[in-house]
């Protein structure tokens, strides 16, 4: 009997002991060209994370964040930006902006009093946007005090904020019901200006040297996809924002996400789809030519302004680590490395 | 000899009875009807409830059964899967009728009130065509037993326990002549309000994790002869549950949600071997976001039909019966609604005498998809009458739940329903001499199923189920039962390992499903003497990843969880008593079954319950 025990045991143990100790994290350069990757992590069951991407060593240091602070940065990371010396992390689920220093990547704030923050933008004069899907508001950050110093209404479900010459362009998604508006506010003293009806689901901009480009997803019913509606790309002219033209993105490509500019060819990028697409292109002088660049389920799509470089993430399954991966001007890929669960934003350094 | 199997089973149960006011184990089991279809219920897996400490069953299980069940709290949702599938693939059972909600398409286990039950078992080894297609993973099912049928009795207890947990239940039987009724009252409510260590290391008191449960069950039982018997339950019951955010939230509020559920139940046995079952379900949710402000109610409810036919020959043994169920749900931005109808046939036979055979065939059709056949076999044999081993093969199914087809925002009307096999060989033996048991178990398993239903984020924020190409698993499963009895008692020590394997293939990658550890070992050591026994059960894990090896952020160490249990039975005057008490986490161990969910440290329960018959 002690001998069957004894066995079972030892058994146990040895699988046990197969398990390996997690690597230790290698010193981080702050100074060496890199690629700072916003992880958003899995939704409501752990923290998203921070890579970076050094270029020179053409490594991944992973979760920066937390190996320096020794605590997660929070749950749902869907937006952040370097402003000034700070870093201002958007956690969603964890309502909070989490500020980093540029230096070190050492927390020196955490700001709180949001309800579902998505996205934020530098306003200019120390100011920066939040905005708010749990109040349809813009939220005003100062950045010397780190703290909400006012709000501004806007549509419902607002997401991503641009600013564009004198004004403060909020998309207005919708959430999780249907908005169709970007909430235009005049920079100086964030007055409302107008509201501007471009599209079901406005996602994303992209500015050129004589327009405004606007991605709108269009509207995606899951229960029934009969009531889905096109996407749309609206051309706005840059100093007035009236509206140009429109071009409808047919339902066979999908509910378009995250429009970017490539100022090498003149063109705009594009992923077919919202919970992870190819990647789509099309002229600005012809965008109703719609081109597939590179098949994939793409989850985030950005311009890298430094390099000219176009970089995509790839969240696989969404339950493991994703992979970004980069292309050149032309649209030929250059590499392509393993970073955190689900990248979805980028700073370019 | 052609006697009926329901009389079989009453004589077992008065025997049983004999032996004292509580059951023993398994005596029951050993004849039952549906062990026709040839799955696997093993000794060890039938649990009597009666003896089961927590107020619900998901937290007392998952230490001492081979459920691997993961909850976020003490009283919350708690997910159950076998063999690495997901919750879904295991169906929860009441009386042999499936139980899961239409629109989730499984059960909480701790939404289910362990009082009001006196029995659970786990059956694996694939899925028996009488019990529904959607049973890949294993099959739980809770009973209540029939020995009390002749006695008019009352039963009190009382349990409180660490962060403000109380208890209170009153079960009593009545018997007139042909008829017997039973009802099951209860409330129970803990605050939840443990301490842990937030991210930044402080100490902080756990808040909006309250929950409470109240509800009753009534059954009347109707023997007019001995070839008939009519039952009818009515189960009513109600949840108030906290759900906190994460300690990475900085908000304290998290969602409130209120459960309200009403089942009845009909059945007619009759001894000649036809049976008819039917049940009837309303199930609603009321959540409340804190955080957002978002209100939400869903509902549903389901009616079922299922009526079986059993002969039972000298060579062969046959059932042939039918499964037909109505569901409808509503609450989401699309009514949702399905009708069912499912047929199945199962056969035993023996072409040796050491070698029984079981074959069971399923026809499943429904409003909403194609038809769906699935298939079982289970051969058994037996050499050397100590040792066994049994080949089981089945093809199961699952049709996407109304959550999955109507769920707003999210829900997608495209999804294809899950089919799969599951392959099963083990050895068991039973090796007995004077007062010392030993009862070895190797099994190992290995299954595939395409079209596995997973819910992935978009990048607006809302979720949307997609079928993954292709899941696959394979494991072992190694235990032993050792006992000794002396003339006092006995003591009994069942160590058991598991190796599970699973992993999800998309687009030709493969990585390992989450959630799952792949190593585990359970292990309870009980001792009886006269009136007094002691148990101490202990769960060892390897570590594991909430989400596939995305580093540190998301992983979770493993488990070393030990609960120890004292019990005591005696009778004051002629009542008997029992008092039992409880410490878990003896260890104080921090553990999350999700990352930054903790769950509590050392705990204490003490229950007594009382009983008075004539």
């Amino acid at each position: 009997m002690t001998k069957i025990n004894t066995l079972l045991f030892s058994t146990f143990f040895l699988f046990l002991c197969a398990c390996d100790e997690d690597d230790k994290p290698a010193p981080v350069s702050q100074t060496n060209p890199s690629i700072y990757i916003l992880n958003e992590g899995p939704f409501s069951a752990g923290s998203g994370s921070i890579s970076q991407f050094d270029l020179t060593s053409k490594t991944v240091h992973k979760d920066v964040f937390f190996n320096r602070n020794g605590f997660p940065i929070g749950s749902i990371l869907n937006d952040f930006e370097l402003i000034g010396n700070q870093y201002y992390i958007v956690s969603n689920l964890s309502a909070k902006v989490e500020v980093a220093s540029v230096f070190d990547w050492n927390s020196t704030a955490t700001i709180s009093g949001f309800k579902s923050p998505r996205a934020l933008a530098d306003l200019g004069n120390n100011r920066i946007g939040v905005s708010d899907w749990g109040t349809n508001k813009m939220y005003v950050l100062s950045s010397t005090g780190n703290n909400i110093i006012d709000s501004v209404s806007t549509g419902s479900g607002p997401e991503r904020i641009s600013v564009v010459n004198d004004y403060v362009l909020v998309m207005n998604t919708g959430g999780f019901g249907l908005d169709s508006t970007l909430t235009v506010l005049n920079r100086s003293d964030l007055s409302l200006n107008r509201t501007i009806t471009v599209g079901d689901v406005p996602n994303s901009v992209a500015v050129t040297s004589s327009s405004v480009w606007v991605l709108c997803s269009g509207f995606a019913d899951w229960m029934d996809p009969s009531n889905d509606s096109e996407g749309r790309l609206v051309e706005l002219n840059l100093n007035t924002l009236e509206i140009i033209q429109t071009v409808s993105i047919p339902l066979s490509i999908g509910h378009p996400a995250d429009l970017i500019y490539n100022s090498n060819n003149s063109s705009l990028y594009f992923l077919s789809n919202t919970y992870g697409g190819s990647i789509y292109t099309c002229s600005i002088s012809n965008p109703s030519n719609f081109q597939k660049v590179k098949s994939g389920g793409y989850y985030s799509l950005d311009w890298d302004p430094i390099r000219s470089n176009i970089i995509a993430g790839n969240p696989l399954s969404f339950a493991e680590p994703g992979w970004v991966v980069r292309l050149n001007a032309n649209n030929t890929p250059i590499d392509s490395i393993e970073v955190g669960l689900i990248p979805t934003d980028y700073i370019f350094r | 000899m052609k006697k009926d199997r329901i009389l079989a089973v009453l004589l077992l149960c008065s025997l049983s009875r004999l032996q004292g006011q509580w059951l023993d184990e398994v005596a029951v089991w050993a004849d039952r009807l549906s062990k026709l279809g040839g799955n696997e219920i093993r000794y060890s897996d039938t649990l009597d409830i009666s003896k089961v400490h927590s107020p619900v069953l998901g937290n007392q299980l998952q230490s001492i059964t081979p459920l691997w069940i993961r909850t976020d709290l003490p009283g919350q949702y708690a997910s159950v899967s076998f063999r690495g599938l997901p919750g879904s693939h295991t169906q929860v059972q009441f009386n042999g009728m499936p139980l899961q909600s239409p629109a989730l398409g499984l059960s909480d286990l701790n939404a289910i009130p362990s009082f009001l039950f006196d029995r659970v078992q786990f059956t694996t080894g694939g899925n028996e065509g009488a019990l529904a297609g959607t049973a890949a993973g294993g099959i739980v099912d809770l009973s209540n037993i029939q020995s009390r049928d002749s006695a008019t009795f009352v039963r009190l207890g009382v349990g409180i326990g660490s962060f403000q947990q109380a208890e209170l239940w009153a079960h009593t039987g009545f018997r007139h002549k042909a008829f017997f009724s039973e009802v099951r009252i209860f409330t129970s409510k803990a605050e939840n309000n443990f301490p842990y260590t937030d991210t930044r290391g402080s100490e902080q008191i756990r808040e909006g994790a309250a929950f409470e449960q109240e509800g009753l069950m009534y059954l009347l039982r109707y023997k007019p002869s001995t070839q008939n018997q009519f039952e009818y339950n009515f189960w009513i019951q109600q949840n108030d549950i906290g759900i906190p955010t994460n300690i990475l939230v900085s908000l304290p509020q998290g969602q409130q949600q209120t459960d309200i559920a009403v089942r009845q139940f009909f059945s007619w046995k009759k001894a000649s071997g036809f049976q008819l079952k039917s049940a009837w379900f309303y199930e609603a949710s009321d959540y409340m976001h804190e955080r957002n402000g978002i209100a939400d109610f869903n509902a549903s409810h389901t009616a079922q039909l299922m009526p079986e036919w059993e002969k039972a020959g000298r060579k062969m043994h046959w059932k042939v019966g039918g499964f037909f169920a109505h569901s409808f749900a509503w609450g989401f931005s699309k009514e949702g609604q399905r009708n069912q109808a499912a047929f199945f046939v199962n056969t035993r036979f023996r072409p040796l005498s050491n070698m029984p055979i079981s074959l069971g065939l399923r026809h499943d059709i429904a409003s909403d998809g194609r038809p769906l056949p699935s298939f079982h076999t289970h051969i058994q044999y037996r050499f050397r009458s100590t040792q066994r081993f049994r080949l089981s093969y089945s093809l199961t199914n699952r049709r996407p739940s109304l959550n999955d087809l109507f769920w707003s925002p999210g829900g997608n009307p495209n999804l294809n329903p899950e089919q799969g096999y599951m392959l099963e060989l083990a050895w068991n033996a039973e090796w007995r001499k004077k007062h010392i048991s030993i009862l070895p178990e190797i099994l190992v398993f290995q299954q595939e199923m395409k079209d596995l239903i997973r819910w992935l984020p978009t990048n607006q924020n809302f979720w949307v189920p997609k079928n993954t190409q292709f899941m696959r698993s394979h494991g072992m499963e190694i235990g032993v039962v050792l006992k000794r009895e002396f003339s006092k008692g006995y003591w009994q020590f069942r160590p058991a390992y598991q190796y599970t394997w699973s992993e999800y293939i998309e687009e030709d990658q493969a990585f390992l499903a989450p959630g799952i550890p792949v190593h585990r070992f359970r292990a309870t050591a009980d001792i009886h003497y006269l009136k007094w026994s002691m148990s101490l059960q202990n769960q060892i894990t390897s570590d594991w990843h909430n989400v596939q090896d995305a580093g540190p952020l998301d992983q979770l160490q493993g488990l070393h969880l030990y609960d120890l249990q004292f019990h005591y039975k005696d009778r004051w005057r002629r009542f008997p008593y029992q008092l039992s008490f409880l410490v878990q986490n003896v260890g104080n161990q921090s553990y999350a079954f999700r990352p930054y969910m903790p769950m509590p440290g050392r705990s204490f329960q003490f229950k007594l319950t009382l009983e008075m018959s004539k």
